[in-house]
């Protein structure tokens, strides 16, 4: 079975095949909601987000003229309805709250020992998550652009909208704050 | 920020310096501070911090994430438009004359409007007009309706809209053609602003007359100059125009039918295209600068031909050189419709086109139009404090005004030669000079273009 290139389905969707725009879909999804997860800090709120990606998409279908790849074109829908999302839901922590937060010893960030099995592992994960969803949105977004879409800082800047040193910043100031309350886990990674 | 020559980390202050330890990471620093900063990662800190960020990718991008449900797809593909993705193209095919064919919601709307137009058929997407011919008993406003829906919510590609220039052949370039434009939303919104500035781009800003700057319903402008317009037929235009939620505004345009063809459709593109803006806007820029020359020229030929062919009066037996055809035509041509000098008036050249306050109402303008037809002039318009209006001419004595005679005469004229070099047989010519598509699409017309706020939008 010859499998079809996005540009493909594409087409046949533009035609009514809807069909074809469901294996876009299918294709698409996963990638799509882990980014957006992680954007957002929330399952629920990012399979909105990508419902609401992939019905614009539908929508806006013959506005992708091809000149990018179409799951460029989709993520870009997709950080808008993430975007949108974010602002309806206006619950931005702020860098001092997440400062104050910092030394909580609830955090199993610090409680934890390091990891050695599959649970210590799922732990650690968990506790990766939640240092991520804790940080500021702004920092998180720049963070998971780069490290789960692998875009380039001056992508991010666009995607931001904000200069490219604001980036780069936002982007330092992400993992600093992930390595203080990772500390001992990245010790623990370093030695295994 | 400027890295200095020879940069090193140690040398800057130091929230500074850990930013490029970051962006060294990512591969995103400069030649020169890569250099710097990856001599100085030899230092242990350093290193021990891009160990750091390392791990902390791995970590990141080995993090599980529970997964969308599995019928996700199914559960979009259920909720996706029901409206066809793409508009057959027969479809587009105007309706002919007959009520019985249209939609309810169509009769509706032209009930409500309480004008005889004769057939309005609206299709999904801008592939949509109607044409047919308006009642009589509505003679001063027009007779023929186009409806757009710029931002469809299906992703018909444009080549799908292939009816509007058949469309607008089909309705005679007499009839005032009003096309109503929805932009997904208010034009007072920003989204609105950029369709106002999209559509006075699409047209040349130069042939802007006058803006409203209404807001909401309230009055702007004066009532128009005029006779009252007839009461239901006048108060069905108004109510159109009016009908808007936010502040739909009216654009006339008077010019080529190809020109003015050529420029709505760049517009509904640009429309269509402005939700994504940083996909298109160097394109769209491109296209409609081009499209601007374009329509700028073929509107300055246009008016050109028309300056001659609007020369009521019978030339003499003795004007047989072209300078003393135009010499003539100027001083019989109505003042509007000759070409003024300098920056301010050389729009007034080329063709005409003005925003027209929503509460106006409409009918009320083109009075004077209905019983010229083919009176491609901007008195219908005028606002009462325009200087332009104060500059128009009444209307022209019955025997300089001879509509079809006129039409005919500018028809002919623009399309053989052979009569600019003869005036005598360019006035004898047209009677007989038979119709053609081009000579259609280059006669001068009068659209009402009217963007309103899609509530779906």
């Amino acid at each position: 079975m010859v499998t079809k290139t996005d540009q493909e389905l594409v087409d046949e969707a533009r035609q009514g095949n809807r069909r074809a725009f469901g294996e876009l879909i299918v294709r698409h999804q996963d990638r799509l909601f882990r980014t957006l997860r992680s954007v957002l800090g929330s399952a629920e709120d990012a399979q909105d987000a990508c419902q609401e990606t992939f019905l614009t998409a539908f929508q806006k279908l013959h506005l992708f003229g091809g000149r990018s790849a179409f799951y460029s074109w989709l993520f870009r829908i997709g950080f808008n309805a993430a975007i949108n999302s974010r602002r309806r839901r206006r619950s931005v922590a702020s860098l001092d709250a997440l400062s104050d937060q910092s030394g909580d010893v609830s955090d199993p960030a610090h409680l934890s020992p390091p990891p050695e099995s599959p649970l210590e592992v799922q732990e650690t994960q968990a506790a990766v998550r939640q240092a991520l969803d804790q940080l500021p949105e702004e920092f998180r977004t720049a963070l998971v652009l780069k490290e789960l879409e692998g875009l380039k800082y001056e992508e991010i800047a666009e995607l931001q909208n904000c200069p490219i040193g604001t980036v780069r910043s936002r982007i330092f100031r992400a993992r600093e704050e992930l390595r203080q309350r990772l500390a001992v886990r990245l010790q623990a990674e370093s030695v295994r | 920020m400027t890295p200095p020559t020879n940069p090193s980390p140690h040398d800057l202050p130091g929230d500074i310096a850990e930013e490029w330890q970051s962006a060294w990471y990512d591969r995103e620093l400069s030649a020169s501070e890569s250099a710097a900063v990856g001599t100085a990662s030899l230092r242990e800190p350093t290193a021990e911090r891009q160990q750091d960020y390392q791990r902390l990718s791995q970590l990141l991008q080995s993090l599980p994430f529970e997964g969308l449900p599995p019928d996700f797809a199914s559960r979009v593909i259920s909720r996706l438009p029901h409206e066809p993705l793409a508009v057959p193209l027969q479809t587009a095919e105007p309706k002919a004359q007959g009520w019985p064919g249209l939609p309810q919601r169509h009769l509706g709307w032209l009930a409500a409007s309480l004008v005889g137009l004769g057939t309005l058929v609206s299709l999904w997407r801008p592939a949509v007009s109607t044409n047919s011919q308006g009642s009589r008993s509505l003679r001063e406003a027009t007779d023929q309706s186009l409806e757009i829906i710029a931002n469809s919510q299906t992703p018909t590609g444009l080549e799908a809209r292939p009816s509007l220039a058949a469309q607008l052949q089909e309705i005679s370039a007499d009839d005032l053609v009003y096309v109503r434009i929805r932009v997904p939303r208010g034009p007072r919104s920003p989204d609105g602003i950029a369709a106002i500035d999209l559509t006075e781009e699409a047209f040349g800003e130069n042939f802007i007359t006058q803006v409203s700057e209404t807001q909401g319903a309230a009055p702007s402008a004066p009532a128009p100059p005029g006779p009252a317009p007839a009461g239901d037929a006048a108060a069905g235009f108004g109510r159109r125009t009016t009908a808007g939620p936010e502040d739909p505004m009216l654009l006339l345009v008077v010019g080529e039918s190809e020109a003015i063809v050529h420029s709505l459709e760049q517009l509904l593109r640009n429309l269509e295209q402005t939700e994504l803006e940083d996909e298109i806007r160097a394109v769209a820029q491109t296209e409609l600068d081009e499209l601007a020359r374009q329509l700028n020229h073929s509107l300055v030929q246009s008016l050109a031909d028309l300056e001659q062919s609007w020369s009521p009066a019978p030339l003499a037996a003795n004007e047989t050189s072209d300078r003393g055809l135009a010499r003539v035509a100027k001083q019989n041509a109505p003042a509007a419709l000759l070409p003024e000098r300098g920056s301010e008036g050389q729009l007034r050249s080329r063709g005409s086109m003005a925003w027209l306050p929503p509460e106006a109402p409409a009918a009320a303008r083109f009075t004077a139009g209905a019983t010229r037809p083919n009176a491609p002039t901007l008195e219908q318009v005028s606002e009462p404090n325009s200087e332009r209006s104060a500059a128009l001419p009444e209307q022209p004595a019955p025997a300089q005004t001879a509509p079809a005679a006129l039409g005919r005469r500018a028809k002919a004229q623009s399309k053989e030669p052979r009569a600019e070099s003869d005036p005598a047989q360019a006035i004898a010519a047209p009677a007989v000079a038979p119709e053609s598509d081009t000579a259609e699409g280059r006669r001068p017309r009068r659209v009402l273009i009217q963007l309103i706020p899609d509530p779906a939008g």
